[in-house]
């Protein structure tokens, strides 16, 4: 790019880092000729592995560990956004539930598990993150070991207490 | 929260915990928090939660809620728990005041179940559903709320057995049932002129007292729909294939729930009840009719169902007989005209219509001398609609419930058609392709288009499962090789788009490539998938950031288009697969820095789908992508500073957007394509002076934007998305020396973003760089409005 880095240009930066990936997918959608939709419509959690299309170097992040927790909460939020708007669309609209990553059985209430990871967040935003990075990035026990830096035993601790916390969390509200 | 401190400490223990020994822990809990009851307490429940959850089952929710026997609900005394389900529980309790005393059901409802509205309701309602007094209706007393908030329900107790037990154990004749069917209409009926549904008229619901009273319990209190829908990804697809239950389709989309749905389960229960016999074409009629698809293609009330019952039973004529479109397919194919060109409305009954015929169908499927005439029914039912009844109502605006509704009813008749394995090959080959064909329409795949991605995933797998073991029996076979290698690509799709695994679509995509190679050059169809195919093959390439190689592979794909006959060449599926294969070309070239090829490419790009979108000027997907190349050749020009070729191409993809809003003003889809088409055009008017139009477009921006945020009812995600068009709006407007302009939408912006970073609703990076831009640029440029950043942004 040949044109100075602030806005009007700097606009156009954010607004292709913003929306460049939905453009990616819809752009790569046309592989067949025919075009996705505009809307991002993340319908499953697994589809937040979408998130790691995001290659470092287009985004201005310092370090790997920053750029996960952050997609982890881009993602977080689109997610949330949507079921809202699905909810609000449709007054009946079941639940958006999803599983505890790694297991395959129970269901937890999307709504719920983000009211209950917000207040998580309020006294323990280390363990709120590790949250975020398991079901809105989809990172395994493994990658968030290796990005943090810490030991795996260490992370699965981490989890299993906020795992706790948050069925506990859940199960009151 | 006052108590932060003690959960961060919990919190810490817990952790600790789990490396104490579990014999010792008891020991090690009392001693960490000797003399402080608060923090023990947290401490158990988290370990409770914790040992809940390691049972790995999905009813810890249940296991954590084990509710002990209550001594009284309101002013009656508990005896007993008589079930307990997802709903709550079902006491059996007594009433003493004085010498009176009465025996009642009481159901507790969990707390959270209802919404305060549902509640709400009930309150209303209850005097409504305390006068239905009927001899088959379990009588409502009285209702309430306990101290907890659950609500309640005071009923008559019912000592019975739930009828499809009554009717496996007792050797009741026909006329029995008949006759017991009939009381239950009875009962229906009356609670319908007391403008009371049911709402959930299962077998379960439906008692027959020792003394041979049928008894319909819970009328009225029935469950709302958004908790009978469990929402794991099995039960969304069940839902959508609507293994037959007693809830009407309409009830578990949601739709308000009418009579006509209590008329579907009583079809259902019919059926239960008095199983037809091959013979029995009238009773078989009035049932399809009953559970119609369409709630306007039923029996309009009760009392022309039991009316049409009892006419069967008399050997009378039955109304639902001979109106059934039993045979009726071969007008199908000259009514689906029809269809399209009218509105959903009229769409939907067809459909209606077509399912009565698939519910036949099924039901005569022991009829052997007939099976194999339905069979070739079904199977041509499915492809129409698949195929030619989908393309063209997708060309309808607003046509999007017609579409849920066409794949809903697309799925039954391919389940049908799955289900027989014997079948010939070609029938096989049609249901895989049936089923890749409706995958593509539910899913996220390549051809996302209603967006439901997990669905969309499980359709393919059966499309694999159908076709693969075809293809390893005969690779030989060329249909089914043109088959394998349709569905590899969709695989190929959704590894590279949805699941992000570019090794796995590169796989995908050769094996697609490999078993289309040898018919690649016949025919358009198979042309398209080889080209594709390749494509996707370089996209892969691609998604790993190896540009070289994507480059080449794209060149590969162009180079096999051209090798082709003109008039296989120039066909438009392959024109299309040609222009998307050119756009990814245009982009590996830029990111390669071959700034000259790139511009060569792309403009090929445009024009390939320019020349598309000519040969139907109404399809919405080819304008959408005209728009979507022009806007990305745009974007690129701009960032080398060719601004009127830059302009040039921005305003026909402002066009497009234009044309495609103007479709349809509630897509969303398109008003975003137009903001962001025109934000890019807004930039560009300013990079060349233009500034007053620039506002102008900047200021459509913002309204586009101020509209989706509205729409998406203050989402977060579109409050960002409207400050950030107002930032890069300020931008132009202070290059433009409109320092006040500017500071309005800097103001604006920063406005919006210190809101949601206090609702914790911000991104880091936002707050870091954009709220913190905006801050800087009203301290710096706004006080008062000036040139206060030092020259131009």
């Amino acid at each position: 790019m040949t044109r100075p880095i602030h806005s009007p240009v700097r606009g156009q930066d954010q607004l292709v880092a913003e929306h460049y990936d939905e453009f990616r997918r819809v752009a790569r959608g046309v592989l067949n000729g025919d075009a996705a939709a505009l809307q991002i419509q993340p319908t499953d959690l697994a589809h937040a592995a979408a998130i790691k299309l995001i290659k470092l170097d287009r985004i201005e992040v310092q370090g790997r560990t920053h750029f996960l927790s952050l997609s982890a909460r881009i993602m977080r939020q689109i997610l949330m956004d949507e079921v809202r708007r699905m909810r609000a669309e449709k007054r009946q609209a079941p639940p958006v539930t999803t599983q505890w990553p790694g297991e395959h059985k129970g269901a937890i209430d999307l709504e719920a598990l983000d009211a209950a990871l917000t207040k998580l967040e309020r006294f323990d935003p280390e363990r709120a993150r590790l949250v975020e990075q398991r079901f809105y990035a989809g990172l395994t026990v493994e990658e968030i070991a290796a990005a943090e830096g810490v030991s795996e035993s260490t992370v699965k601790r981490q989890w299993r207490a906020a795992r706790a916390w948050l069925i506990d969390e859940i199960s009151r509200s | 929260m006052a108590d932060l401190v003690l959960e961060r400490e919990v919190m810490t223990l817990f952790e600790h915990l789990l490396d104490v020994p579990e014999a010792e822990r008891q020991t090690w809990i009392d001693a960490q928090t000797q003399g402080r009851p608060a923090l023990r307490e947290r401490l158990v429940a988290l370990e409770t939660a914790d040992r809940v959850q390691s049972l790995h089952t999905g009813g810890a929710m249940a296991a954590l809620e084990q509710i002990a026997l209550p001594d009284r609900i309101g002013a009656y005394r508990v005896l007993e728990r008589l079930g307990q389900g997802g709903m709550g529980a079902v006491y059996k309790a007594e009433r003493d005041a004085g010498d009176f005393s009465r025996t009642v059901a009481i159901k507790v409802i969990k707390p959270g179940l209802f919404t305060p509205e549902v509640v709400a309701r009930f309150e209303s309602e209850r005097q409504t559903l305390a006068r239905l007094s009927h001899p088959n209706i379990a009588q409502l007393y009285d209702g309430g709320q306990t101290d907890e908030g659950s609500p309640y329900f005071v009923m008559e107790l019912v000592e019975g057995v739930p009828l499809l037990q009554w009717a496996a154990a007792t050797r009741r004749s026909r006329a029995d049932r008949i006759q017991l069917f009939l009381d239950i209409c009875a009962a229906a009926a009356f609670a319908h002129s007391h403008l009371v549904v049911h709402r959930d008229m299962t077998p379960n619901n439906v008692l027959i007292r020792n003394d041979g009273v049928v008894k319909l319990i819970d009328f009225g209190i029935a469950r709302p729909a958004d908790t009978t829908t469990p929402a794991s990804t099995e039960a969304r697809v069940a839902a959508l294939t609507h293994t037959p239950g007693y809830a009407a389709p309409e009830h578990l989309r949601g739709a308000p729930v009418t009579t006509s749905a209590d008329i579907y389960s009583l079809g259902k229960l019919l059926a239960d009840l008095i199983p037809p016999r091959r013979k029995d074409r009238e009773l078989q009629a009035i049932i399809a009719r009953a559970c119609a698809e369409d709630p306007n293609a039923r029996y309009a009330s009760v009392v022309s169902l039991s009316a049409d019952v009892d006419a069967w039973r008399g050997g009378r004529p039955v109304s639902a007989y001979g109106s059934a479109p039993l045979y009726a397919f071969g007008k199908f194919v000259s009514r689906h005209r029809l269809v399209v060109a009218g509105a959903a409305t009229t769409f939907a009954l067809i459909t209606a219509a077509l399912l009565s015929t698939l519910l036949a169908n099924v039901r005569e499927e022991r009829a052997r001398e007939l099976a194999e005439a339905r069979f070739e029914q079904t199977r041509a039912i499915a492809k129409t609609m698949m195929f030619e009844v989908f393309d063209e109502v997708s060309l309808t605006v607003g046509s999007t419930n017609a579409r849920e509704m066409l794949a809903r009813t697309s799925l039954t008749y391919l389940e049908a058609l799955a289900a027989d394995e014997s079948a010939p090959l070609d029938v096989r080959i049609e249901t895989s392709l049936g089923f890749l064909r409706l995958s593509q329409v539910v899913g996220g795949g390549q051809a996302s288009e209603l967006g439901r991605d997990q669905d969309a995933s499980a359709l393919l797998t059966q499309a694999t499962q159908i076709i693969e073991p075809l293809f390893a029996a005969h690779p030989e076979n060329e249909q089914v090789a043109r088959a394998m290698a349709q569905v590899l690509l969709e695989q190929s799709g959704a590894a590279l788009y949805s699941a992000n695994d570019s090794a796995a679509g590169r796989a995908y995509a050769e094996r697609a490539a490999a078993a289309i190679e040898p018919y690649a050059r016949d025919d358009a169809d198979a042309a398209r998938i080889y080209a594709v195919a390749l494509q996707a093959v370089a996209d892969s390439f691609g998604w790993d950031d190896d540009y070289a190689n994507a480059r080449d592979r794209h060149l590969q794909a162009e180079a096999f288009a051209n090798t082709l006959s003109p008039a296989i060449r120039d066909d438009v599926k392959l024109m299309r697969a040609r222009a998307a294969n050119m756009r990814l070309l245009g982009e590996a070239y830029h990111r390669l820095e071959q700034e000259v090829e790139a511009r060569a490419a792309l403009d090929q790009a445009v024009e390939l789908n320019r020349a598309v979108r000519d040969s139907a000027p109404n399809n919405p997907s080819y304008i959408r992508n005209f728009a979507i190349s022009t806007w990305y050749r745009a974007v690129v020009h701009r960032s080398n500073d060719r601004d009127a070729l830059a302009r040039a191409s921005i305003e026909e993809s402002v066009a497009s957007a234009r044309i495609l809003q103007a479709r349809d003003p509630n897509d969303a889809g398109a008003i975003r394509m137009l903001a962001i088409s025109n934000e890019v055009y807004a930039q560009i008017l300013a990079d060349m002076g233009d500034f007053a139009q620039s506002y102008s477009v900047g200021a459509e921006v913002i309204a586009a934007h101020r509209d989706l945020v509205r729409r998406a009812e203050g989402a977060p995600g579109a409050r960002r998305s409207l400050a950030a068009a107002l930032m890069t709006h300020g931008g132009n407007s202070y290059n433009g020396t409109q320092y006040r302009r500017a500071c309005e939408a800097w103001i604006e912006a920063r406005g919006i973003y210190r809101g949601l970073n206090q609702e914790g609703a911000l991104g880091e990076r936002d707050r870091n760089t954009s709220l913190a831009e905006a801050e800087d640029f009203v301290q710096r440029g706004c006080n008062p409005p000036r040139r206060g950043l030092g020259g131009d942004l």
